[in-house]
Formats: structure tokens, C-alpha cells, sequence
């Protein structure tokens, strides 16, 4: 178990490593630097000075060892943009928000997706099944979270007047991004509980379970659920990263000042250490909920545990 | 508890009489089971003999009240010790089922509930038919696969199913329908899954057990071999009907129907010799959509006539305990293959 | 070549012929089954119909102003109404259909030029060709593609070529995993083995035996992909980074609707349907076409 988290871990570094020296390199092929788009042309000398602060005027290799040095001293630079913080400080202002909004939004679409799969896998066949499965949940994953947005700000925002429109500071700010953003998980939650609930429900050991007598509930809870749950747990639990880092339409469209939007405006300004970082972020996320979930998968899944002790 | 049956020795244990099932599709209707009346006396093994789509396994699930959806029982009944099981609230019926009848399935491999051990399995058939929890519980359950034959039971049944091999898990899943003391056993092709070899054995312990614990026992196989060596009486199915029942012997010592006598035909013989062409009965038995008039098999027989193909022949007794559904009964003797024969 | 030859030949494609057709031809009866699929599949020809013949449908042309008609709603001359330029918001949205369903369906027909070759690989030949493009998708997999070609878009530039080329080139894995799978799965299938025992040469086993069987996951994919890169593309365009004025997209109209919404709902409204119809409908037929391809998926 520990030589297989080793490795694991081990791969995650080096894939890391590739992935941050090719955005690197991306960034720097691109012709001009980040400072050539500002407001007025800098002179020269100014130019030439605050590349070399930034360490811009060094060859490419030397610039990522630098970064890397400073990376694992937990320094991820001077934001471009805002010379007065420091990058870790600018996620720390910006990370919350887009963790409240994918916390509510992760705790409510799992929760409502799970039950409308169960529903609609134990229901299989019924107009129930067909509305949740075809209309609710086709159209969750179809429909872009944007697209929701503003049909929700058009109704709740413009016509009722109910629900601000966008912005961050109140608690009603948090309701309309939040069910814009768990449209889509819940609809993907919901197809695929539903999916591996039915694949569960005519296996031959749950009709043996019946043969036994046993009793409906317990066939649904220990036969059904308890295996239809695990596969889950490797679909669902990467996509949680996904959630955590926001959405970059979906703070566009609320005007929020998360994660997703500092993407967007370090993207469009060249801010080589920002998006350095987020990418970095993204990235260890994404690898640690995917090693987790396995972990989890094994600890669910008896075949997978004793295999694993086994070998 | 449900009283218990008094029966006496002429009292059959199960009684199905006339039970018709079908399944209501968008389109249309299958006709799986078709008047299908059977006795079963307790220390009786009785082969359930046809090949797939011949109704023979939808008759088991009807016995234990299983149809699956959208099937449907639509006349008939079914009497086991004393009662109509038709009528049972289902409460009662989910009592019946695993504590009064025990059934062993087909495929081993995927009968286990893959997230319980062994052990669970046992826990929670024990405790709800029987009673039975805690050290009682684990005692009984080492008890009954001892009684299986599983080497070591205490340590194997806290294994999860995927570490037992294909014979020890259908060992298991025979020590399960055993566990509450059942009056009647049905194994629907219980060895179908499993290694020749493996087969023999489980064949073996199910006799042990009938004979042991004198229960009534309905073995479902399409392999007429297997019900030479394994049953008392035979009922043999095509499309849904009963077309020849019979004690074991007299069947193979005199098979009246034509579609039976076809079947032994097909049962490869090892003393034949080498000039003999192996037989097969010619055509696809047919998916039942309409209650057609007429005997169907007729399309396959040789000795079919007009007769055949418009008037549904009836079942009935050509010798004690020997009914046949045929206009045209094959009345010489057929030699084709003695059942000690068959066993080889 | 000799008679005998001749007949095996004859036979042998009037086999081929029949046994694909009525492959199709069951999957086209399954398909009619699913009313919703039918409906939607209709639809989604009609989307594709106006793109492609925008010019001759549209009443004006999308870069038109006439500023004194900036916000106007709906009236005789102009059906829809007008944008804040004063420009024809139905032409707008018909030619927007063209950008949108242009970049969806290049993005989409590059990454699978892209991935399926390098998933058959990876899935065919295994070992060391498979270890890395296994560690390539992962490497892929770790920056969501919206993020990685909003980076691409960013640093490089939009437009509607850029954009069909970063979608592209960032839609590839998905592509990829699915091919590697077939591929993988179908390697050791008994026809397979079949062929190379005949000395069949591996370029023809890879195309001309595998591909069919390989195809009809791939077609559903494909379709499946179209309405992910809509909304995408047309995402970049409302952030304000895709498409560049005066060409009409979606996305860009709902950039240039935002800030009128109080005034006139119409013009963020109407793109915002025209996105969601088009995803919509694109998202049921490929599911309809999944069922059809393959009865056991439901």
C-alpha cells in the first residue's frame, strides 16, 4: 500500500514538473513580454530595468530553475499586475470565495444528484425515471453553466428583482452562481448513479437475495446501494478539484472575485507568476483528489482491498 | 411460524396445477409457461428437463413467487404444504422463501453479494428465518459448511466471495439454501457454470442432502445425462408445455414422445459405434407469441400430421405415472440410451 | 483470376454488404424509437442548415448599423430587434449559428485527428508507446482543457481560427482515451488474430478489420463532444476573448447583451437560447445515437 502511494506520488511530481515547464515554455514563445501591453510604451531603460527585476531578461532554463528554488520555498512570486502583494497573498484573498461557492455547490449537487439517480434507477421504467433521466439530467449536462446564469439573473434578477444580479459581500449573493453551478454535477451525479444502480439492480446476487427472503429496504440498502455506491467514488471524487477551483464563466457571469476570474485577467496580462501558481493549484488538486479517491475505492471495495494487500 | 404441514404420504409437498405465465411486451405477448402442472413428494428429486427459452427455468421463479417484471402469473396455482402460494401476503411468501424453499443458482460467480463475506451472507438468512444470532450464528454457519465440504470453514467464510474458486462458492451458495432448514430445494442448472469435474461433486452433495434431510428437490437442467443419474421422476418442457412426464427409468426405458426421444438422441453416446451419426433435432424451438392451436413441436417432428399442426394434443396417461402431450406416441421400444448409460 | 476466385469475391462483399447494413439498419429503427432523438436530431440538421446557408437566410447582413435603431424591439423591419449598434439581432443570430457550429464542429473533427491516431497506438502496439501516452494524458487531464486552451487563447490570440485550433488541439485526450480503449479491448479479439495468422499486413488489420468495430463508439463521441465545445467556444467569446467584432457568435452577443439587460432583455436573451437549443438538442441526439449504436448502454 505505502510502495503503491510512493509511486504514486511519485509520478504526480514528475508529471507536475512537465506540465509547469511546458506552460512556461508556452508562455515565453510567445513573441513580446508581459510588460509590452501596458499603458504607455516604457522607455528603454525602464524596460530593461524592470525586466531584469523580474528576472525577465535571463535565458528561459534559468528563469524556471528560479521559480522552482522559489516554489519550494513556498515564495510563488510577485504578481505582475499588483506589485504590492505577493501572489500567495492575492489566492489567499480570492481562494475562499470560490471555495464557498464549490462547497455549497459540491454538498448540494452530490447530495440532490445522488437521490434523483436512486430514484430514477429504482423507479426504472416509469414516467418518474423518464423526466429525471432524459429532461432533468440530459439537460443539466447539455446546458452551459453560463447559460443558466443569465436565464437566472434575466428572471430572478431583472424581472422579479428578487436576487442581486452579481457581486460579492452578502449572503443572497451566494444563491443564483451556486444553482447555475450545480447544474451540471448534479445532472452528471444523477446519470451516473442511476447508470450503476440499474447495472446493480438485476444482478444475479440480488435476486438470490430476494430468494432468501430477505426484505425489500434491506435488498436496496445492502445489496443495491452498498455495491451501486462504490464505482462512484472514481467518477465523482475528480471532478471535486474541478468545483473547487470555480468556474471562470461562471464568476464572469457573477461578477465574483475568485480564483476562476484571476485566471482570466492573469491569462489576458501575461502574469507569468499567477498563472503559474493557479495552474499549479489546479494541478496538485486534481492529482491529490485523484490519488485519494483511489485510496478511498480501495478501502470501499473489498475485491480492490485484498488484491491490493495481496500483491 | 406458519403451522406445521401434516402431511401424509400421499400428500404431495408441491402442487402446481395448470400455471400460466406471461410476459406483456410493447408489441406483444410471450407465452413462457403454458398449463404447467407438477407433483413433488418430499424425498422426491425431480428433473425439469427442456431446452433454453422452454419455460423450465420461468417455472422455478413462479414457484418462489419471482416472476420478474413484466411477467405475470395469469391462472394456475400452486400449493406448497398446505398452502396456495398465490394467495400468500407477501410477507408471508418472503418468509417461505429461503427459511421453507431454498434455491441454488446457476452461476456461482456472480450470486454472491461481492461486498459481504461469507459469513454475512449466512448472518442474515439465519437470523431471520431462524432465529439465530451472534455465536450461535457463526457456529451453525462452520457447521453447514463443514457440511458442504469447505475445507477450514472458520477461516474461509470471513472471505469476501471473489477468493473462493467457482466450486467452493456454488458449495457455499448450496450450504446457504440449506442453512434454514428448507422442505424443498430448486437448482436451476447448478452446474452449468462450473469444471466437469467440479460438477460431479456438486451433483454428488445434492443427492447427500436429499437424501439426508428428506426434502423434496427440483433439479432445472437441459441435459438429459444429468437427470438420468440425479432424479426420480422427469418433467420434460417445450415451449412453455409439458410433453412427457415419467419416472426416470420408465422414460428412458420407453420415451413416448417424439421431441423426448429426439433429446435422447442428442445425449452422445461413449459405446456407440463410430459409424452412428450424432443427432440433433432439426430447427430453433420457438418463442411463444401466440396461443396457436396445435402441438408445437410439430413444426420439428417427423411424425407430424395435419392433425398436429391444428389441434393442441392434451396431456395424458399412457401408463401409470406416465403422461405424454402426442397424438403420435412413439410405441416401439426406443433402446436409444439406458440411463446407467447415460451416467458413464 | 478464375471463376472460383470470382464467386468467393461476389459473395463475400454481397456478405459484408448485407450483415453492415442491417448493423445499420437496426441501430436506424432504434434510433426512430426515441422520439426525443428523432426531434432533436431534426433540429440539430436544421441548426446545420441555417449555418451553412446563412446568407441567403439572413435579412441583413450581421456587420449592418443603423445606430438610429440601437436597442429597437421587435418590429416588422427587424423581427428580433436590433443591438445596442443597431444591428439586425435575427441576422445576427443566424450567422452567429454559422461562427458557433463552425469552431464546435472544426474543434471537434481536429481533436479526433489528433487523438483517435494517437490512441490507436498507444492501444495497439502498448509497452512503451503506451506508458507515455498514458503520462501524456495525465499531464493533459491535470489543467481542465477549458483552462488550458483559455491560456492558449490568451497568450496567442483569438479569432475564429485560433480558436478552432487551441479547442482543438486541448480536446485530443478524450479522443485519445476512447480510441486507446477500443483498441486495447479489440486487440486480441479471435478476428484480430485471425488476420495477422494470414499474414494481413497491421496497417490494413488497424484500418480496414478494427476501425468498423471501433467506429461506432467514436461517432457517439464525437456527437457528444459538439455541444461541450459550443458552450466553450462560445464561453471564450463571452469572456470577451474569442470572437472579435464585427463577426457574429453566440458568446460574443451575450458579451455585448450583458450590460444592455435592464434595457432590453432581448439581446443578451436570444443568444442565450440559441446556445441552449443548439446544446440541447445536439446533447439528446448523440445520446439518442449512443442507445441506437449500442442497445446495452441503457
Amino acid at each position: 500500500m505505502i510502495a503503491y502511494l510512493a509511486q504514486r506520488f511519485l509520478t504526480l511530481l514528475v508529471v507536475m514538473l512537465v506540465l509547469t515547464m511546458i506552460i512556461f515554455g508556452l508562455m515565453h514563445a510567445v513573441p513580446g513580454g508581459p510588460f509590452d501591453q501596458t499603458q504607455q510604451p516604457l522607455p528603454g531603460p525602464a524596460m530593461a530595468n524592470i525586466m531584469h527585476k523580474y528576472g525577465l531578461d535571463e535565458p528561459i532554463w534559468r528563469q524556471y530553475l528560479n521559480w522552482l528554488w522559489a516554489l519550494l520555498h513556498g515564495d510563488l512570486g510577485i504578481p505582475f499586475e499588483q506589485p504590492t502583494m505577493s501572489v500567495t497573498g492575492l489566492i489567499a484573498k480570492a481562494w475562499p470565495i470560490t471555495l464557498i461557492v464549490g462547497g455549497i455547490t459540491i454538498a448540494i449537487s452530490y447530495i440532490g444528484g445522488l437521490a434523483m439517480g436512486l430514484i430514477a434507477a429504482l423507479k426504472h421504467n416509469t414516467w418518474l425515471d423518464w423526466l429525471l433521466t432524459s429532461a432533468v439530467s440530459t439537460a443539466g449536462v447539455a446546458l452551459p453553466n453560463y447559460v443558466v446564469g443569465f436565464l437566472l439573473i434575466s428572471v430572478f434578477s431583472v424581472k422579479l428583482g428578487w436576487l442581486p444580479a452579481g457581486g460579492w459581500g452578502q449572503p443572497q449573493d451566494l444563491i443564483l452562481p451556486v444553482i447555475a453551478f450545480s447544474l451540471y454535477p448534479m445532472a452528471l451525479m444523477a446519470r451516473f448513479t442511476r447508470a450503476s444502480t440499474l447495472e446493480v439492480t438485476y444482478a444475479d446476487y440480488v435476486r438470490m437475495g430476494r430468494a432468501r427472503g430477505l426484505s425489500e429496504r434491506r435488498i436496496t440498502l445492502r445489496y443495491i446501494l452498498r455495491t451501486a455506491l462504490i464505482p462512484l467514488i472514481t467518477i465523482m471524487g475528480p471532478n471535486i478539484p474541478n468545483i473547487l477551483t470555480g468556474s471562470i464563466f461562471i464568476e464572469a457571469t457573477f461578477a465574483l472575485p475568485g480564483l476562476g476570474s484571476y485566471f482570466t485577467t492573469a491569462s489576458l496580462h501575461r502574469d507569468y507568476p499567477l498563472i503559474l501558481a493557479l495552474v499549479l493549484i489546479v494541478a496538485v488538486l486534481w492529482g491529490t483528489c485523484y490519488i485519494l479517491s483511489d485510496i478511498a475505492y480501495t478501502l470501499v471495495d473489498p475485491r480492490v482491498r485484498l488484491e491490493g494487500l495481496s500483491r | 411460524m406458519t403451522e406445521e404441514f401434516s402431511g401424509t404420504a400421499n400428500e404431495p409437498l408441491l402442487d402446481v396445477r395448470d400455471l400460466h405465465v406471461s410476459f406483456a411486451l410493447e408489441r406483444s405477448t410471450v407465452y413462457a409457461v403454458q398449463g404447467l402442472s407438477l407433483r413433488l413428494h418430499a424425498g422426491e428429486r425431480l428433473g425439469v428437463v427442456g431446452e433454453s427459452g422452454s419455460g423450465k427455468s420461468i417455472s422455478a421463479l413462479s414457484i418462489m413467487q419471482m416472476v420478474p417484471s413484466p411477467g405475470r402469473i395469469t391462472d394456475g396455482e400452486i400449493i406448497f404444504a398446505g398452502d396456495n402460494l398465490r394467495k400468500l401476503p407477501a410477507s408471508r411468501m418472503r418468509r417461505i422463501r429461503g427459511g421453507q424453499i431454498g434455491m441454488i443458482p446457476q452461476n456461482p460467480l456472480t450470486s454472491l453479494n461481492p461486498v459481504l463475506t461469507i459469513e454475512d451472507h449466512f448472518q442474515e438468512v439465519l437470523s431471520l428465518h431462524v432465529g439465530l444470532t451472534g455465536r450461535e450464528s457463526t457456529e451453525r454457519t462452520v457447521e453447514l459448511l463443514r457440511s458442504v465440504g469447505i475445507p477450514d470453514p472458520a477461516a474461509r467464510m470471513r472471505e469476501y466471495p471473489h477468493r473462493l474458486s467457482g466450486g467452493q462458492r456454488q458449495r457455499a451458495m448450496i450450504a446457504l439454501a440449506m442453512a434454514c432448514a428448507p422442505r424443498l430445494l430448486i437448482a436451476d442448472e447448478p452446474t452449468t457454470a462450473l469444471d466437469v469435474t467440479i460438477q460431479a461433486q456438486i451433483l454428488e452433495l445434492f443427492d447427500d442432502l436429499v437424501a439426508n434431510s428428506n426434502l423434496g428437490a427440483i433439479l432445472i437442467t437441459h441435459n438429459l445425462g444429468i437427470v438420468a443419474g440425479h432424479c426420480d421422476r422427469v418433467v420434460v418442457m417445450y415451449a412453455g408445455r409439458v410433453m412427457e412426464t415419467a419416472a426416470v427409468v420408465d422414460l428412458f426405458a420407453q420415451p413416448a414422445h417424439p421431441y423426448t426421444l429426439g433429446l435422447l438422441r442428442c445425449v452422445p453416446r461413449l459405446t456407440a459405434k463410430r459409424s452412428r451419426v450424432f443427432h440433433a433435432i432439426p430447427g430453433l424451438p420457438p418463442q411463444v407469441t401466440q396461443q396457436a392451436e396445435g402441438c408445437p413441436f410439430a413444426p420439428r417432428c417427423e411424425r407430424a400430421t395435419d392433425e398436429c399442426h391444428t389441434q393442441t394434443p392434451p396431456l395424458e396417461e399412457i401408463r401409470i405415472g406416465h403422461s405424454i402431450a402426442c397424438w403420435h406416441p412413439v410405441t416401439e421400444p426406443a433402446n436409444v440410451v439406458e440411463p446407467a448409460e447415460a451416467l458413464r | 483470376m478464375s471463376a472460383l476466385q470470382a464467386r468467393i469475391t461476389a459473395r463475400r462483399s454481397k456478405f459484408t454488404a448485407k450483415s453492415s447494413s442491417s448493423f445499420w439498419h437496426a441501430a436506424w429503427y432504434r434510433y426512430k424509437q426515441n422520439k426525443l432523438a428523432l426531434v432533436s436530431g431534426v433540429i440539430a440538421i436544421l441548426i446545420l442548415l441555417v449555418a451553412i446557408f446563412a446568407p441567403l437566410i439572413a435579412p441583413y447582413s450581421y456587420a449592418t448599423q443603423d445606430l438610429s435603431q440601437s436597442l429597437a424591439g421587435p418590429s416588422l423591419k427587424h423581427l428580433l430587434g436590433t443591438d445596442q449598434l443597431g444591428r439586425d439581432l435575427l441576422s445576427r443570430a443566424i450567422y452567429g449559428a454559422r461562427t458557433s457550429m463552425a469552431i464546435a464542429i472544426g474543434a471537434t473533427l481536429l481533436g479526433a485527428l489528433i487523438g483517435i491516431p494517437i490512441g490507436i497506438a498507444a492501444g495497439w502496439f502498448g509497452g512503451i508507446t503506451d506508458f507515455i501516452t498514458l503520462r501524456a494524458f495525465e499531464v493533459f487531464t491535470m489543467v481542465p482543457q477549458i483552462l488550458m486552451a483559455l491560456l492558449l487563447i490568451a497568450l496567442f490570440g483569438g479569432g475564429v481560427l485560433k480558436l478552432i485550433l487551441f479547442l482543438g488541439v486541448t480536446a485530443w485526450v478524450g479522443f485519445g482515451r476512447l480510441a486507446r480503449a477500443q483498441y486495447l479491448a479489440l486487440r486480441d479479439r479471435d478476428f484480430v488474430i485471425a488476420a495477422k495468422a494470414m499474414g494481413v499486413p497491421t496497417r490494413r488489420i488497424v484500418t480496414v478489420h478494427v476501425l468498423p468495430s471501433a467506429m461506432g463508439p467514436m461517432i457517439v463521441f464525437f456527437v457528444q463532444q459538439i455541444p461541450a465545445t459550443i458552450f466553450t467556444a462560445a464561453g471564450f467569446s463571452f469572456l470577451g476573448l474569442g470572437v472579435q467584432d464585427p463577426l457574429a457568435d453566440w458568446g460574443k452577443m451575450i458579451n455585448d447583451g450583458e450590460q444592455y439587460l435592464s434595457v432590453s432583455l432581448m439581446v443578451a436573451l436570444l443568444p442565450i437560447l440559441c446556445i441552449a437549443v443548439a446544446t440541447l438538442t445536439f446533447s439528446f441526439a448523440g445520446d439518442g445515437l449512443r442507445d441506437a449504436l449500442d442497445p446495452t448502454s441503457r
